[in-house]
């Protein structure tokens, strides 16, 4: 009796385990298909940048738009005002102004928005826009922070 | 706590393979670079 109740327990955390991966998939899986269908219709819209899909933050439209205007702004916009970036998730070749509307761009902000599922925090993420630049430049992935894993930890907190 | 495929202050090792592969600095050797077929195939988004 003990060991069947001991068994069932066993399943439902299995079950458990299933759903949280499943959360922790979805999402990242959704921005994917939402990306990879825009790229294949060959939509005229200029970027497809995280602006999309996440609206900015007070503290990234305070530093985006006043700070560095000319770098949020594509020269040819359709819509003079359109931000196409925001910092954390800008590629390097937008950043060093290579170019505006390569779909692999895109596909730099997808990585930067998984490791932010995954982390709680953008991965090139720092004080001031020209440091984020600058670790976007030097490609600075914070791999052995301390802060990865907290998400984790919180959402296990939260379905126990 | 142990999520499977996790540990506290690690990332499973796919999710961090396409992270590293998506975030390569020059856009042609992006995993990108060959069409998204390769993204979708990645182990991580195989997850069960």
């Amino acid at each position: 009796m003990a060991e069947k109740a001991a068994e069932e327990e066993e399943d439902s955390e299995d079950e458990k385990i299933v759903r949280r991966k499943k959360a922790i998939f979805a999402y990242p899986a959704d921005v994917k298909n939402s990306i990879e269908v825009k790229i294949e219709e060959d939509t005229k819209m200029g970027s497809l940048e995280p602006t999309t899909t996440i609206e900015l933050s007070k503290t990234e439209k305070n530093q985006g738009i006043q700070q560095k205007p000319s770098m949020l702004i594509p020269k040819n916009s359709m819509n003079k005002c359109r931000i196409i970036g925001t910092p954390d998730y800008m590629a390097p070749e937008i950043v060093n102004g290579i170019t505006t509307n390569d779909p692999a761009s895109d596909w730099w902000s997808v990585g930067c928005l998984l490791f932010e599922f995954l982390t709680g925090i953008p991965p090139f993420n720092d004080d001031e826009v020209e440091k984020i630049f600058d670790n976007i430049r030097n490609r600075r992935i914070p791999w052995d922070s301390l802060e990865i894993g907290i998400i984790f930890h919180l959402f296990h907190e939260q379905t126990k | 706590m142990n999520i499977q495929g996790y540990e506290e202050g690690m990332m499973s090792p796919e999710a961090k393979d396409l992270i590293e592969k998506l975030l390569i600095t020059d856009p042609r050797k992006r995993l990108c670079a060959s069409g998204t077929k390769e993204i979708k195939q990645h182990p991580f988004f195989k997850g069960d």
